[in-house]
């Protein structure tokens, strides 16, 4: 009933746009069956993005970006707007897991070798997000304008400033100016819910499409040879597996190593999909439910008594400066390290020219990236302690 | 006699004593129980009848020596109740939470480790239920750890200790749980290497020296691999230290006890070294290119372990290195960071090295010439591996001297053992107990300020 109500309309739109058949390439898109549930994190975070979004746009209607009432706004939603706590505590808690699933996903990806060719692009472009994503959580932080969001635009600013050759331009623009000012705030605002969520998206819309053309790569987990005694493919499968070798071995295509045994798209990674990101979100929206999340005191530069902690995300790195002595610090630690990890992290695809796939094929890059993950968690709690103890230790070192 | 009258060097002798003999059980058991799960579940991923008779044989061990381990720790309580009851009674009061989680989680590692170890063939089946219950027994036992860590940390970097949670994440809680994970892992490692050696040479069947010679070099990689992480887990550690007991510091870093520290650099550099000659004399079986790389390589450590050895700065200093500090004994100048970083990083170009070529296939079992003194290498460094445990922790214990627990409690305060007499009050004799210790005063010595030593 409803469709004739509306066939018309979607009849006629099919004829002008293509949209059918788009729909129906996109949701029979052929995915790695085995170890699938690895597969899952990318469409989580697509989601979450859209949250985000959403519950900033949610905040945009109350938040202030001036020097005297940014504070008080936020204030204002987590104690006066209807749900404004919840709503914040959402945005808060979303980017918390975003950060992390971004983490997750490109550990995946890692050690699934999806960064080899002809998908370098999309790791590349993955990287980029992921530093967007830190940016965007980080100027976050800043807007709530108190004494927490207040030196960590100073710090940030600061780092920025040091930046090879561009670092003075880089931190006047953002400062507007020699110092933090109402300047800053209104800029870092215009970072924070413009330009940073555009890139965002934009570069998630191009990396998903990517994914697409370039297809699920399947991970060492899908070659595993299948046991003697495996039931035999279903009709699924076999169309499944027919369309992936019309697809791999179509001169136009350019999906490689996808594995041989796969499935559809819809519905049967998608289920596993809509599960692993709605245990997230629901995650998420217990812990917005359960912990408030705090306004600091009022802006007082001048303050002695107040330890300004770096954002988590910035635990490992700031817990990193105890291993560099004195002058070592900014060019070192401040500067050397994240950059060689961003440089690296950039030119891994050329850097790693194992074209090995399984990770135990490739034992340095394994060991390798074994080594990075494990410093920055054991490096992040580290910090985490110190932080914990701040008022008791004073400032470390 | 009262047991607090014995003289006080021979309880403090009795405790170390019991003491590092547990704490070298429990970390040998915390590793192997890691090392053997991950070892099954590299066997189910990537198959290896070799990996799944290791995680067997480890899982065998560490269900035979737990009781072991676990006595210790009693006798360690006891002696400290008997020995230093006014201590034993602080901190219970501190940290009884802790306490109390830890005898939890040490019921919680025998219902997992028995299970574990007696249903392998049972589960055969289901080999991935098996390895969940491989994996609860590792959450539990490093929870287990992680509980008496907190007391151990808490004596040198204290807390408020009316705060549950400051006495839980003190200072240097977690650095030194971190710090003693890690270190559990490598120096299980190094002991399998030293076993798997020891078979070797005892053995007269081919295949059995194969296996235990391939096992040596499984050991040495576990116990070599962590070993990279724990400098710089330990400089994060010494810097809290720094930070929160700055008298506790300057005796392990700088003064009187500094020279043992050197020693422990010594045993470190051993470890690194000797792991390196190791692989170069497996290596020069097959391996001319790799051999000549760990030459290389073994020449940059070697080098570097005598600049980490050296007492004082060698090189320019203050003037070329911006640096202001001076450098007495164990301060971390920066030829000393350069020199952790040369050690470090040869020793993982090293490993890469050897990991390459096990990748292309190595023979085995070979143990005439240099293969035999490999193996007699590996003895070697699982010796230096319990003594270096053995003397990390009595620099730690003995850095907060003359202190039991950092200004809170001296080591030469009278103790004494809580009396229970009824509290007089003016309703009668009262129906509870008071069991505050005689002389003892209610929060011991001004907590510390940063600076203050």
């Amino acid at each position: 009933m409803l469709y004739r109500l509306f066939a018309p309309l979607v009849d006629g739109l099919d004829r002008r746009l293509p949209w059918r058949r788009t729909l129906n390439r996109l949701l029979s898109d052929p995915v790695p069956e085995r170890g699938g549930w690895w597969y899952t994190l990318g469409a989580a975070l697509f989601v979450l993005v859209f949250i985000q979004i959403a519950t900033g746009i949610f905040l945009m209607f109350f938040y202030v970006p001036s020097w005297d009432h940014a504070r008080e706004s936020v204030s204002y939603i987590q104690n006066e707007v209807y749900l404004g706590w919840l709503v914040r505590g959402l945005h808060y808690w979303n980017m918390v897991a975003l950060v992390l699933l971004i983490g997750a996903h490109m550990a995946r990806t890692f050690f699934s070798a999806a960064y080899k060719a002809p998908r370098e692009l999309a790791w590349v472009l993955g990287v980029t997000l992921l530093i967007l994503m830190v940016a965007t959580a980080f100027t976050g932080g800043i807007l709530r304008w108190d004494q927490g969001g207040y030196f960590d635009a100073v710090v940030g600013t600061t780092i920025a400033g040091w930046t090879p050759i561009i670092g003075p331009g880089l931190a006047a623009l953002w400062r507007g100016g020699e110092t933090i000012s109402s300047l800053t705030l209104t800029r870092t605002f215009t970072f924070h819910v413009w330009l940073l969520p555009v890139g965002l998206v934009v570069l998630a819309t191009v990396h998903v499409a990517l994914v697409v053309i370039q297809g699920q790569f399947g991970s060492w987990v899908n070659y595993e040879p299948e046991p003697a005694e495996a039931e035999p493919p279903d009709e699924d499968e076999l169309a499944s597996q027919a369309k992936v070798r019309r697809e791999v071995l179509s001169p136009e295509s350019r999906k490689v190593n996808l594995p041989w045994r796969t499935t559809w798209f819809f519905p049967h990674h998608m289920f596993k999909e809509a599960v692993v990101t709605g245990a997230i979100f629901l995650v998420v929206f217990l812990i917005a439910l359960t912990f408030r999340v705090p306004i600091e005191e009022p802006i007082d530069p001048s303050t002695t008594t107040y330890a300004p902690s770096s954002m988590w995300f910035w635990l490992f790195l700031d817990q990193l400066l105890l291993l560099f002595p004195g002058a070592w610090l900014i060019p070192f630690a401040v500067i050397g390290v994240p950059t060689v990890m961003v440089v690296v992290f950039y030119l891994l695809p050329w850097l790693d020219r194992n074209p090995a796939l399984k990770p135990q094929s490739r034992p340095l890059a394994v060991m390798f990236m074994a080594v990075v993950i494990l410093s920055i968690l054991v490096l992040a709690l580290l910090g985490a302690s110190r932080v914990f103890n701040y008022d008791f230790v004073g400032s470390p070192g | 006699m009262e047991p607090t009258a014995v003289p006080e060097l021979a309880r403090r002798f009795v405790i170390a004593l019991l003491f590092l003999t547990h704490v070298q059980f429990a970390a040998f058991l915390i590793g192997i129980f890691t090392i053997a799960v991950a070892c099954e579940f590299f066997a189910l991923v990537f198959g290896g009848d070799n990996l799944m008779r290791v995680a067997r044989g480890l899982g065998k061990t560490a269900a035979l020596v737990y009781s072991t381990g676990a006595v210790l720790a009693f006798m360690v309580m006891f002696f400290a109740t008997i020995f230093f009851p006014t201590f034993w009674y602080t901190i219970l009061r501190t940290s009884f939470w802790a306490l109390f989680l830890e005898g939890i989680t040490f019921a919680l590692t025998i219902l997992y480790l028995l299970p574990w170890y007696f249903t392998w063939e049972h589960l055969e089946r289901f080999r991935w239920v098996h390895l969940s219950l491989g994996g609860a027994l590792i959450v539990a036992a490093y929870f287990q750890q992680s509980l008496i860590d907190v007391v151990a940390s808490y004596m040198l970097t204290p807390a408020p200790p009316e705060e549950f949670l400051r006495v839980l994440f003190n200072a240097t809680a977690i650095p030194l749980d971190m710090h003693r994970i890690v270190g559990d892992i490598s120096f299980a490692g190094f002991l399998v290497a030293g076993y798997a050696a020891f078979r070797a040479l005892r053995s007269r069947e081919p295949a059995d020296h194969a296996y235990y010679d391939w096992l040596g070099s499984l050991g040495l990689l576990a116990g070599l691999g962590f070993l990279f992480l724990q400098p710089a887990i330990g400089i994060e550690y010494v810097e809290e230290i720094r930070a929160v007991s700055p008298g506790a510091f300057n005796a392990m870093m700088r003064t009187h006890n500094s020279w043992l520290f050197l020693l422990q650099v010594a045993f470190l550099s051993v470890l690194f070294l000797l792991s390196m000659l190791y692989m170069l004399w497996q290596l020069g079986k097959s391996d001319r290119s790799g051999y000549r790389r760990m030459q290389s390589l073994l020449a940059v450590a070697a080098l570097s372990a005598v600049v980490l050895l050296m007492p004082r700065v060698i090189g320019p200093s203050q003037e070329y290195m911006w640096i202001n500090w001076v450098n007495p004994l164990g301060a971390m100048q920066p030829w000393k960071y350069i020199a952790f970083a040369g050690l470090t990083l040869s020793a993982i170009f090293a490993v890469a090295t050897y990991v390459g070529r096990l990748r292309k296939g190595l023979r085995w079992g070979y143990l005439g010439g240099r293969g035999r003194q490999a193996q007699y290498l590996l003895l070697t460094l699982a010796v230096f591996a319990s003594f270096m445990m053995a003397l990390m922790g009595f620099i730690r214990e003995n850095s907060r001297v003359p202190f039991l627990i950092y200004y809170q409690q001296q080591l030469d305060q009278p103790e004494a053992f809580p009396t229970l007499l009824p509290t007089p009050t003016p309703a009668g004799p009262a129906s509870h107990f008071q069991s505050a210790p005689v002389g003892e005063p209610e929060r011991g010595l001004p907590a510390p300020k940063v600076g203050d030593v």
